[in-house]
């Protein structure tokens, strides 16, 4: 067992490092640092001295001796205004090398850097993680409970008007898009019939309860369909196996077979899928969130792409894929374990 | 490419026969939407058969339902105008009403119906041209070549897919998105959306290659070229045309996804994500503007249940084996 989880951890290494290299690439070479910079200050009317020093304190370049010395004449405060001026021809702009070491010792220190109004990004991140995960755990878990129900429930009148109703009605929820059943519910449910508050969010727990529940209400409408639908692949398919007519033919009861049986050994999927979903919860529900005003970390991404906030984007395109491989390195060693007849090599 | 066999078997289904006459009827809306009429084309102002002074107009069906501008209901005179003008040319000018813009919802949502079948169709032929070479050769040749693609490829979908898609139209410089507009995005989603085909592939052709009749072309000198794509890739071109129904729809969906969260879609792109994201706005004011974000959603509905419903028959027809 240890060997194979061994080896599955080194083998992510390459993975790992394949991450960083491709995230350097599009955040880093494919804009010139330059206009970045630009960008970030304002356009054109950035003047070269701004955007030479705006280089420097984000660690693109580092002052050339000329532009030390100028430094040296600011800080004494002796200079001219055109002396001590910075310009482009003043600094040396870092190697890809030197960039990519520090970016990554940057994002393995959880150093991310500011945000655009100067918040240090983990401390964003950190703030964020505990609403998302408020309104997506418990949508997570009722969903994926509700779903279980449905399947069973389908796999036990397979080949029935009941499962080709539920099969219907799942395909069918899964074809409405999901910001349409945001808009209509929140506009009926809310704006219309005050069932729910329309908006907004609370530290405290109980009182919280109030702003979420129509956000996870809708969380596991949006996310039935598709999971009814997984679910019931799953449970056929250990429908079909010969085990099941073994022990049907043994004389063990329909129910039986199906709740004690098929069951427990359809677990083994489900728990893989779930281990493989649950990094995708930390980012809460992007849309959700943007329209409940939920202060967690899907808001937030949604804003820092508005803003074009590159610092937060890194962090959690960062946070998100080291998440990712986790789960996905959970879900093997769970099935490894749940599953005696897969090979650990 | 389509054996009798599941052709026999997808005509017996009489779903499956409707949802691919809707299909076939979309792409030809999608293809004459320029004969339709123009998008932009204002119809602010008075309702010619009602006297109505509005900015908007709701569906024909629904002028007498619907109130005035100040939300007063319409008068018996009015109600009486609609009655008798229902049969005129003049009522059915917006037949799903207009905007606040004044602009036809119709016209656009059949506009939006041909950007859509632009999305899936070119994010989806993007996405086979990456996958249907890489995972080809990494099955057939093996060995480094292997190793490297396996790697280079496991390395994208590590990221999840939302965030790599963000970084990557975040980074896109700006003279890209402008000389480009919609396109940027279509290439972003082919480009990020090839693993999954890739991966079957690859698993198909190391299956194949060791078939006899790969033994038997190589015996007689046949290039490696030609025993891929002309002795293993028809066997395998199921998978092919499997992933363009399903990835058709997701990406459809995906664009709506991203103007809503307003990144790379054009705001003056007449698409569903568009109307859908505008639809917000005119959804919570006074009277409520409901037609067009209804419209597009219909729309979306019909087009997404059509090519699901197909693309799961066709997987099951040809290879049911690929199911989870």
């Amino acid at each position: 067992m240890w060997t194979f989880i061994t080896r599955r951890l080194l083998y992510m290494i390459p993975i790992l490092f394949g991450v960083l290299l491709l995230t350097y690439v599009i955040f880093f070479t494919v804009n010139d640092p330059q206009s970045v910079a630009r960008t970030k200050l304002g356009g054109v009317k950035a003047s070269e001295a701004q955007v030479t020093e705006w280089l420097v304190v984000n660690g693109y370049a580092e002052y050339g001796p000329s532009g030390k010395k100028k430094k040296e004449l600011a800080i004494s405060g002796h200079g001219e205004p055109d002396e001590i001026m910075v310009k482009l021809t003043d600094i040396e702009m870092h190697s890809d090398v030197v960039l990519f070491w520090n970016y990554v010792k940057g994002l393995f220190t959880f150093n991310f850097g500011k945000d655009n109004e100067g918040r240090e990004v983990s401390e964003i991140l950190k703030e964020g993680v505990i609403p998302s995960l408020r309104l997506v755990l418990p949508g997570f878990i009722i969903a994926q409970l509700a779903a279980i129900f449905f399947a069973l429930f389908a796999a036990l009148y397979r080949n029935t008007k009941i499962d080709r109703t539920l099969l219907i009605a799942s395909v069918l929820m899964m074809s409405i898009s999901p910001v349409a059943i945001i808009l209509f519910l929140q506009k009926f449910l809310a704006n219309e019939w005050h069932y729910f508050p329309v908006c907004g969010y609370d530290d405290d727990l109980l009182n919280g309860i109030r702003f979420l529940a129509l956000p996870t209400l809708i969380y596991v409408v949006v996310s039935l369909g598709s999971e009814i639908r997984f679910n019931r692949i799953v449970i056929l398919d250990e429908i079909g196996q010969d085990y099941v007519r073994t022990a049907r033919a043994k004389g063990v009861s329909q129910n039986s077979m199906l709740f004690k049986h098929v069951f427990r050994n359809s677990l083994i999927p489900f728990i893989t899928h779930w281990v493989v979903a649950l990094p995708f919860l930390y980012l809460g529900s992007l849309l959700l969130e943007r329209f409940f005003a939920i202060p967690g970390l899907g808001d937030l991404t949604i804003r820092a792409v508005g803003n074009s906030d590159v610092n937060v984007i890194r962090a959690l395109v960062f946070i998100g894929t080291v998440l990712y491989m986790f789960g996905t390195l959970m879900g093997d060693v769970l099935y490894a374990l749940a599953d005696p007849r897969i090979k650990l090599r | 490419m389509l054996h009798r066999e599941a052709y026999h078997k997808l005509r017996k289904d009489k779903i499956v026969v409707v949802c691919f006459a809707v299909i076939v009827v979309c792409a030809v809306l999608a293809v004459i939407a320029p004969l339709v009429g123009n998008p932009s084309q204002d119809y602010r102002g008075i309702d010619e058969v009602t006297k109505i002074e509005r900015p908007y107009h709701p569906p024909t069906l629904l002028i007498a339902l619907s109130g005035t501008a100040n939300g007063e209901p319409l008068t018996d005179e009015q109600k009486k105008a609609f009655g008798e003008g229902l049969l005129s040319a003049a009522a059915w000018r917006l037949p799903l009403g207009a905007d606040l813009d004044g602009r036809n919802v119709l016209v656009m949502v059949i506009h939006g119906l041909q950007k859509a079948f632009l999305i899936g169709v070119i994010t989806t032929v993007l996405a086979i041209l990456i996958a249907v070479p890489i995972g080809a050769a990494a099955g057939y040749f093996g060995g480094l070549i292997d190793d490297a693609i396996v790697w280079f490829y496991t390395t994208l979908a590590s990221v999840p897919h939302l965030l790599l898609l963000i970084a990557v139209l975040q980074s896109v410089p700006g003279e890209w998105k402008a000389k480009l507009g919609l396109f940027i995005v279509l290439i972003v989603i082919g480009v990020t959306t090839w693993v999954g085909l890739a991966r079957l592939i690859r698993a198909e052709f190391l299956k194949h290659k060791q078939r006899d009749y790969v033994l038997a072309a190589r015996a007689l000198g046949v290039g490696h070229g030609r025993i891929i794509f002309a002795h293993i890739l028809p066997n395998v071109s199921h998978l092919v045309i499997i992933t363009f129904t399903l990835g058709f729809v997701s990406s459809v969906n995906l664009e709506v996804f991203l103007s809503f969260v307003s990144i790379g879609i054009p705001p003056s792109e007449p698409t569903w994500g568009q109307m859908i994201a505008k639809g917000k706005d005119e959804l919570s004011r006074d009277p409520s503007i409901w037609w067009p974000l209804t419209s597009a959603t219909v729309f979306l509905f019909v087009l997404s249940l059509a090519f699901s419903i197909f693309g799961d028959a066709l997987r099951d027809a040809l290879d049911p084996k690929l199911r989870t």
